[in-house]
């Protein structure tokens, strides 16, 4: 028996599983619900949830951000900007590497931002390749290479988000010789990871870069298999069994299942998503009883957000005072969210005018970014109408809803929710919150003054001072209810000695502090 | 001979028609995946424009005879989600499709098979009962759940077999027992109950009368017993392609079935259209060759074309 179970486990890559303190030939394998994106060149990466990891993986950006949210100089050491605002220039590390062997200059940043420029303006063939940086592209006037350690990029408006958008430097030499196609199949860049293969929708493989520049973050094992198990309950038995060493996509109960399980930990990071419900009325200018902020106010009391967090989530979820995540540009975790009162509430009601308040709560049946979103919605419901609210629900399934959401098709209530790795930025906010915003709930001008403000401005006190006067107008305007923001819940096995993700992503990334013990 | 093959073969071809026409037409029924795909920040215009490059904002009977016309000269087209030709994506996950569910139909065969003719020769003793008691269990434990008992039996619990996942022989044998659990049982079933009735037709009779030794009964009984498992068996197949789904999803294992789930949950219409024309062709080419070998088994059909089960 012991015999078939050693053919077996060195069958499924396990043969690693003894060897003791000498990590550096081992094999991490990453259990994943999807990889349905095809994007592992590192520029494009982003395209897809599924393969974001990749552009920190392979790629190393002019800046990272690291794992507490932050942003801190990659490739670039330091920058400055002109006083025209369009100018960056960036002074760039010294004695790196690539993973084809050539040692980074200015010319492989400018390799990369041209690329982008002049890919993604070849629509319709490249639209979908370049979707992340299409705004980026548009608005690149040139980049100069000034000398081998200096490179300057200009835009063609102020554009305050270069740091964080500029596609990663790539071996100018070698995307030369492969070109466009073969780029992409085979990417080249200066990441902790080389790419080694790719199955479609099964499996992404890399390897540790051995010359990688920054000793601190470059991995103690050989191999990272990143492998698509759709199944949570699967993925935990990968987990169990040993044929996984992190599993990332688990849910409440998944890791409430796993908890105290010996040798399994559960590694979690803070403000993945945060799921909300639109006050739509406020929209036109029909008359609704929604457009009363008392009214507004009374539905978000009657709603017992900490029992819904601690019951329907297990803990793995927390009560916000407002949409923002904990990383978003003025965040205050000062304010308190408001009590739970259905008391109050059903008094409110009573004061305006409308005690047999009567409303439309519109969801998808199933979300990216809310799990249990059907359970979650029916609490929600069931708490209005414990204060003798009418709830009218309708489910719709994920993609009907979008779009039915895009074409103003719903009245009353809608659940909507923010992504962490969309929305860390305040741009996340503007198709929620602007008056033309396509996901709009109000008309408001002054969402669209401070956004406008915040995304223009250059300085990040200032961005952040707008970001608190914005977090403030939604807690005095309540068009949208904060419910519940959900962690992003994994859990390592035991040949795992420390795993830190980032934090405001709904997926395990970066695997710079993944440890193999 | 000829003319029942072609007549089949047409019925089959008008059926693959009808099937993914029905596809196209209800796939449509609620949107395209232009907001789907579209980022976050996308205004009003830049869906419409990304509509318009993918296509979408033709009227849906342009798209349907352009969808034809491409059909025609085999191009499933091109899947919106992977940006890959559909056949590049559609054929290697057919093939690992076709691996599993051919080691799963033939474990269901030879067990099925078997089990059946050693509970009908054996009619009402215990033997008989049990084989009836696991049939019963067969068909009615749902396979995700077989599934999940035997991935926590063999790989949690002992560790001798993969959880999931395609990497060698080894991790076939999971997917496929859970696979091969329902149409196991439906075959020895009848396998049971034909071997019975075909035991006591006057053939079966007269042979023991004569003395014949058993092995030379059994063998004409299982020839005669054959036909409606092979019918069965031929329909148990080409179902075994739709059930992979819910086992591939659980097992992880590459197939169609996991491509069709992400396709419809991504509005990829190009891809539920590939993965259903390539499913219906190969269940209508399936049903045609086992009417083919009816009609081997038993010369009688040849004759008698329109009464060819199916």
């Amino acid at each position: 028996m012991i015999a078939v179970a050693m053919v077996v486990l060195s069958a499924c890559g396990l043969s690693n599983s003894d060897s003791g303190g000498d990590t550096a030939d081992l094999t991490i394998t990453v259990g994943t619900p999807a990889l349905d994106g095809n994007w592992i060149d590192p520029m494009q990466a982003r395209n897809a949830l599924s393969t974001a990891w990749m552009r920190d993986a392979v790629g190393e950006g002019l800046a990272r951000q690291e794992v507490d949210g932050s942003w801190v100089p990659g490739l670039a050491t330091s920058w400055k900007l002109s006083d025209d605002r369009l100018t960056w220039t960036f002074s760039l590390r010294r004695d790196v590497k690539m993973h084809d062997g050539s040692i980074f200059t200015a010319q492989d940043v400018k390799t990369a931002i041209d690329r982008v420029v002049r890919e993604a303006a070849k629509s319709p063939e490249n639209w979908i390749d370049y979707l992340s940086h299409s705004g980026y592209a548009k608005a690149i006037d040139k980049v100069v290479v000034v000398d081998d350690l200096t490179v300057e990029v200009t835009t063609k408006q102020p554009y305050p988000n270069l740091l964080q958008d500029s596609p990663v430097p790539i071996a100018t030499d070698y995307y030369n010789k492969v070109g466009e196609k073969g780029f992409m199949q085979e990417p080249v860049a200066a990441g902790p990871f080389k790419f080694v293969s790719q199955e479609v929708n099964q499996s992404i493989v890399v390897e540790r870069f051995d010359d990688f520049w920054d000793e601190e973050r470059k991995p103690n094992f050989k191999t990272l298999v990143m492998k698509a198990v759709p199944d949570e309950t699967t993925r935990i038995s990968g987990l169990q069994s040993g044929q996984l060493d992190v599993v990332q996509g688990l849910s409440a109960n998944g890791a409430e299942q796993l908890e105290g399980s010996g040798d399994i930990r559960i590694v979690t990071s803070e403000s993945a998503s945060l799921g909300f419900i639109q006050m739509l009325d406020n929209r036109d200018d029909d008359p609704s009883p929604l457009k009363d902020l008392r009214v507004r106010e009374a539905l978000l009391m009657a709603v017992d957000r900490q029992a819904i967090a601690d019951t329907l989530y297990k803990g793995y979820a927390q009560v916000p005072a407002t949409p923002f995540l904990t990383t978003t540009a003025g965040y205050d975790d000062s304010i308190e969210p408001q009590p739970y009162d259905p008391d109050r509430a059903k008094q409110i009601l009573a004061e305006e005018g409308v005690p047999d308040l009567k409303l439309d709560l519109n969801s998808y049946s199933s979300s990216p970014s809310i799990p249990n979103v059907m359970k979650f919605v029916e609490a929600i419901a069931g708490y209005w109408e414990k204060i003798g609210v009418t709830v009218d629900l309708t489910l719709d399934d994920n993609a009907t809803y979008v779009q039915k959401s895009y074409d103003k098709a719903y009245d009353g209530a809608s659940v909507f929710s923010i992504n962490g790795s969309f929305a860390s930025e305040l741009t996340g906010y503007v198709p929620y919150f602007t008056t033309d915003g396509i996901l709009t709930s109000h008309n408001d001008d002054r969402f669209d003054n401070l956004l406008d403000k915040a995304l223009a401005t250059m300085d990040e006190n200032e961005r952040e001072e707008y970001g608190r006067q914005l977090n403030k107008l939604m807690l005095e305007t309540l068009y949208v209810l904060p419910m519940v923001r959900f962690d992003n819940i994994m859990a390592i096995g035991p040949r795992v000695a420390e795993f830190r993700p980032k934090v405001a992503t709904p997926i395990a990334e970066p695997f710079w502090y993944l440890k193999a013990k | 001979m000829l003319r029942f093959a072609l007549g089949r073969l047409a019925q089959g071809l008008i059926a693959a028609l009808v099937i993914v026409s029905a596809v196209f037409f209800l796939a449509r029924l609620n949107g395209d995946p232009a907001t789907l795909l579209a980022p976050p920040d996308a205004g009003p215009d830049e869906i419409e424009s990304l509509r318009a490059e993918l296509g979408f904002d033709r009227p849906v009977l342009i798209q349907y005879l352009a969808f034809l016309g491409d059909l025609a000269r085999g191009d499933l087209g091109t899947s919106t989600s992977y940006h890959t030709p559909v056949s590049e994506l559609v054929v290697p996950a057919m093939g690992q499709t076709a691996q599993l569910a051919m080691v799963a139909f033939l474990l269901a065969l030879v067990a099925g098979v078997l089990l059946g003719t050693l509970a009908g020769t054996r009619a009402n003793t215990r033997t008989d009962t049990s084989v009836r008691f696991l049939a019963v269990v067969g068909q009615s434990i749902p396979s995700f759940w077989l599934g999940m008992l035997l991935i926590l039996l063999f790989a949690v619990t002992l560790n001798w077999l993969p959880a999931f996942g395609a990497d060698g022989p080894g991790s076939l044998i999971l997917p496929a027992v859970a696979l091969a659990a329902l149409p196991t049982a439906a075959i020895a079933r009848l396998t049971r109950s034909t071997v019975i009735e075909v035991h006591h037709k006057d053939f079966t009779l007269y042979e023991r009368a004569k003395g014949v030794s058993p092995p030379v009964l059994l063998a004409h009984v299982m020839r005669n017993a054959s036909l409606p498992v092979v019918t069965l068996a031929g329909i148990q197949l080409g179902a075994m392609f739709s059930q992979t789904i819910v086992v591939e999803n659980l097992f992880a294992w590459p197939g169609v079935g996991r491509l069709a789930i992400g396709a419809i949950g991504s509005k990829d219409f190009a891809l539920v259209q590939g993965v259903v024309v390539i499913n219906t062709l190969l269940f209508v080419a399936l049903l045609f060759f086992v009417d083919l070998l009816y009609g081997v088994l038993d010369p009688r059909v040849r004759d008698q074309p329109a009464m060819a089960g199916g």
